[in-house]
């Protein structure tokens, strides 16, 4: 039992991967504009369309074709922050959250015009188990039993693990990441003292559209159909995980984001015990609920401070 | 036994068939007015007593107030007593921690320690500290805002309803209907509102869009919005921050008169010396959420403390 | 100050509830028209369908332009109306007015259960935690049932045997009785205290209104607007495949919110124009275009445009740029006849 546990743990790997990277993107946006980003999944799924196309027409592996891909999700958001944002006129924060709803209207109508509407969109993992001939798992005897961990999981671990280490330095150590701290405690101060604040939200931007493709490779490259809304369900785990943990720290989300995957596998487990056994259609509705009663109780998040607001 | 939001509910009841009763000059609701005040003399019969009395005189009792935030101590052990009918006026450096005073004692924040007692519409004393932010305004203390916050997107006149919102009685359902119980009441409170309107001079604004309008006129409809509900005391943050020579003088006359007109108390923080020493009945000087000086203008004028803490050493304010 | 002459039909066509009995008797017209046979059958059951939606955006209207709220749960509450009516009147057997309550009651419940956690905390938590519901409404009920489908041929309403005609009136009567509802509680002690609360948090609260109570009112009529457009569309509809159909799926939630942007988050008829152009433009006419019809998703693409240049520019809607024109046209009329 022990190892069939941990075996359902190291099946959530990946989402747990690809949830703390939307994650920290969404909390990047909401700290230095002050909004919510509906269109991180989008974006995201836009990009990975790049990388699908190129494997798929004209045979470029996924490892080389994410690149163009993340450049879409670095285009796009800039996009969004310099185009739209930065020329509407006295837009508060419900209207950013708007604006960004529109966008995903706008991406989930232009992928189909751009790509077509295929019924299936070959992918492939970074490193393709069946092209070199090896087994996709790694199989770990353990507590009487197997230990099963995909090595894709593992390389997105590996990737997860080096791309938001070195976020999280550069927001402690460097000048960005300092300009980005006093923007997201106050944009107008952080101005007044030099900071060129078009810049650090212009590059949060980039860097969200970035990691939000990453994350979509890396979830399409694990089997999951790739389709205009497949990264909606991750985003909205996001945006709980960011709510879990709590919007005012960067590791907060993160945080969230490796529990909400991890409580729904656990909810899903119990269906091996034969008394919960037609639990697995009410997973989400669980974990849900469950992160209801956590925000009830601190409604700042596992790991946030509560704000006190000057009148 | 019965409520206090029960009681103002009554009260009201019978202030909207007195005003009827004035306007359509109909005896019918006459009638239903000694109605409706006997039950409101019942009920205020039968509110359980706080077990909480005030001096003689006193209307708002502020004892060893404490606003921590994290490390930062905005108040610290204040205690000071305000007169009914006085104009108070609180003085301080900047950053003295007046406005933090003011939203403790109108429950924005929640003091660290200290005690809030208020003598209420009713003659009741009550708790500050144990109503709600939003249910102070049935208490009868109303307050305007440092950063003039009129609503934007409401005429003038809806403005000053929506400060009369507690005014109404009627629920949801007689709202979604328009019966006539809430035609009556709108009738009633629009009524009040034209003659705030009038006392401030502001008839001609009536129905503009407070969103342009000149800042002086946004400062009066917030004065004027306090003077929808009966205030027992008003509050008011800086009523001259922003204001020429002439309109700070037009507004320490109209201070006075509304404190004569609607004979309720007056707490104001302000930065304009002149006008303070010139209306203020009692001045309480403070500095760093400590209590500097207290009493006549004059006495506050003389105190050491305060001059030092103007001047940062001895000299004349 | 001139005073203005007296203009008994302006000050008439002021009038609410003359503006709804107006809609009303026109598009009771239309369908009299087309029982007729002057109109074609599938115009008007674009027509009653596009008022559906209508009903689900005018409770937003309340949610976004009064209370300055923004939820993106929408589609899930359609989907709570619709298995309610499903469940009600098909599985149980029960009459129209069963399922109108159980919907009520099923949606309210909801309603206050999501709003008064995801309201606690800062409003723009709203979307986020109402988007998440959705989802799992939505994959909730695909488990639950994979299609849905009404026989109406035992259901009556008030002694009248339900059928396309009937259902279509159903929705037109419903929709004129909420609007109604609405324009009054707009115009009344309520929808001030939420244009209050949505202007400054700081000023409501002192002058007595709790921001919760609002708040939470106002998510949870918007969410009863949309369970009762859930039920309506399973009368008027009859039958939805929910892993096929896009009508529970977030897309649905951004049009509702796309159509009030667009005609005008303050304004209810804004609203019902709003509804008209992103889904009455589409089904009346642009169904007919082949090119539309080959690429749905262009549509949704230009909804997206609009919803992003209105918030842009145009924080009104439609129903700004209508006030504007007309005022520009007046003006102009005026200088002309002085002239």
């Amino acid at each position: 039992m022990a190892a069939a546990f941990l075996s359902t743990l190291c099946g959530t790997l990946l989402s747990v991967c690809i949830t703390a990277m939307a994650a920290f993107a969404v909390t990047l946006i909401f700290k230095t504009s002050t909004t919510t980003n509906f269109a991180q999944g989008s974006i995201a799924a836009l990009g990975c369309y790049v990388t699908a196309e190129l494997f798929g027409a004209y045979g470029v592996p996924v490892f080389i074709g994410v690149i163009p891909g993340v450049i879409v999700g670095v285009l796009a958001g800039l996009f969004v922050d310099i185009v739209i944002f930065r020329n509407g006129r006295n837009v508060n924060a419900v209207g950013k959250q708007i604006i960004t709803m529109g966008l995903v209207s706008i991406i989930f109508g232009a992928i189909p015009l751009i790509f077509g509407n295929p019924e299936s969109i070959p992918f492939e993992p970074f490193f393709n188990p069946q092209k070199a001939g090896v087994s996709p798992n790694f199989i770990i005897p353990a507590f009487g039993g197997e230990i099963v961990v995909t090595k894709h999981s593992l390389i997105c671990l590996a990737i997860t693990v080096v791309v938001l280490g070195a976020l999280f330095l550069l927001l402690k150590y460097s000048k960005w990441g300092l300009g980005v701290r006093a923007t997201a405690s106050n944009e107008f101060t952080a101005e007044l003292m030099g900071i060129n604040t078009h810049v650090i939200t212009a590059v949060s931007w980039g860097i969200a559209g970035a990691l939000g493709v990453l994350a979509a490779v890396m979830y399409a490259g694990g089997g999951t159909k790739i389709s205009t809304s497949f990264m909606t369900t991750v985003q909205v785990n996001a945006f709980l995980a960011g709510i879990l943990g709590g919007f005012s720290t960067f590791h907060g989300p993160v945080i969230g984001a490796v529990c909400i995957p991890v409580a729904a596998s656990c909810v899903g487990f119990l269906a091996n015990f034969p008394a919960f056994s037609g639990i697995s259609r009410w997973n989400m509705v669980i974990v849900y609920v469950l992160m209801l009663i956590v925000i009830l109780i601190r409604p700042q998040g596992l790991v946030g401070k509560p704000v006190a607001k000057k009148v | 036994m019965s409520s206090y939001s029960q009681v103002e509910r009554l009260r009201r009841r019978v202030e909207l068939y007195e005003e009827l009763a004035v306007l359509e000059n109909a005896e019918k609701y006459g009638k239903k007015a000694r109605g409706a005040r006997q039950k409101l003399e019942n009920a205020r019969a039968a509110l359980p007593s706080t077990g909480l009395t005030l001096p003689e005189g006193v209307v708002l009792d502020v004892q060893g107030l404490c606003m921590y935030f994290g490390g930062v101590k905005a108040v610290d052990g204040l205690t000071f007593q305000v007169k009914k009918g006085e104009i108070f006026g609180l003085i301080g450096p900047n950053g003295a921690g007046k406005t933090t005073v003011f939203n403790c004692i109108t429950q924005f924040y929640k003091p660290t320690a200290g005690t809030l007692h208020f003598e209420n519409k009713s003659g009741q004393v009550v708790d500050l500290n144990r109503e709600k932010v939003h249910d102070v305004i049935l208490q009868g203390i109303v307050r305007n805002f440092q950063n003039v916050e009129v609503i934007r997107e409401l005429s003038v006149l809806d403005n000053l309803l929506v400060a009369g919102h507690r005014q109404y009685t009627s629920n949801l359902v007689q709202q979604a209907l328009h019966l006539p119980i809430l035609r009556k009441e709108e009738r009633a409170v629009r009524e009040r509102a034209m003659k705030v309107l009038d006392f401030m001079g502001l008839t001609a604004y009536r129905d503009w869009y407070a969103f342009g309008l000149p800042y002086g006129v946004l400062k009066k409809i917030e004065i004027a919005r306090t003077l929808m509900c009966e205030p027992q005391l008003i509050i008011l943050d800086e009523p001259a921050a922003g204001l020429n020579d002439t309109e700070t003088a037009e507004l320490s006359r109209l201070i006075r008169r509304i404190r004569e007109e609607y004979r309720c108390t007056i707490l104001l923080v302000e930065h304009d010396m002149g006008l303070v020493m010139d209306i203020c009945d009692t001045v309480c000087a403070i500095s760093f959420g400590k209590l500097l000086a207290i009493g006549t203008p004059e006495q506050v004028q003389a105190d050491k403390d305060v001059q030092a803490a103007y001047l940062g050493g001895d000299g004349e304010v | 100050m001139t005073t203005q002459k007296k203009n008994p039909v302006r000050d008439l066509m002021r009038n609410p509830l003359a503006q709804i009995l107006l809609f009303t008797a026109v598009m009771a017209l239309l369908q009299i028209l087309s029982s007729a046979g002057l109109i074609s059958s599938s115009f008007v059951y674009a027509l009653g369908n596009t008022m559906i939606y209508a009903v689900i955006a005018i409770g937003f209207c309340l949610l976004l332009g009064y209370s300055g709220l923004a939820s993106l749960g929408t589609a899930g509450f359609i989907g709570l109306g619709a298995y309610a009516a499903f469940y009600v009147i098909q599985e149980f057997g029960l009459p129209y007015t069963v399922a109108f309550l159980v919907t009520l009651a099923v949606s309210i419940v909801i309603g206050v259960v999501v709003g008064f956690i995801s309201l606690r905390i800062e409003g723009i938590y709203l979307a986020i935690l109402t988007l998440g519901l959705a989802e799992i409404i939505r994959n909730l009920l695909m488990v639950i049932k994979s299609t849905v489908k009404i026989d109406l041929s035992n259901v009556k309403l008030f002694g009248i045997q339900i059928g396309d005609r009937e259902a279509y009136f159903l929705v037109l009567v419903t929709l004129a009785v909420l609007m109604w509802l609405l324009s009054n509680l707009i115009n009344s002690p309520t929808g001030r205290a939420m244009l209050a609360m949505k202007n400054s948090t700081s000023a409501a609260q002192a002058m007595g209104i709790s921001l919760m109570k609002y708040r939470l009112l106002a998510f949870v009529i918007s969410t009863v607007f949309a369970a009762i457009g859930g039920l309506l569309y399973m009368m008027f509809v009859r039958n939805m495949t929910t892993a096929t159909s896009t009508l529970l799926t977030l897309s649905t939630s951004l049009n509702i919110l796309g159509a009030v942007i667009i005609g005008g988050a303050k304004s209810p008829w804004g609203t019902t124009f709003g509804v008209f152009i992103i889904y009455g433009i589409q089904s009346m006419f642009l169904s007919k275009i082949p090119f539309f019809v080959k690429n749905p998703a262009f549509i949704t693409m230009v909804t997206g445009v609009l919803i992003i240049l209105v918030v842009m520019f145009f924080p009104g809607g439609f129903a700004q740029i209508f006030a504007q024109f007309t005022g520009w046209v007046r003006a102009k009329l005026r200088k002309g006849a002085a002239a």
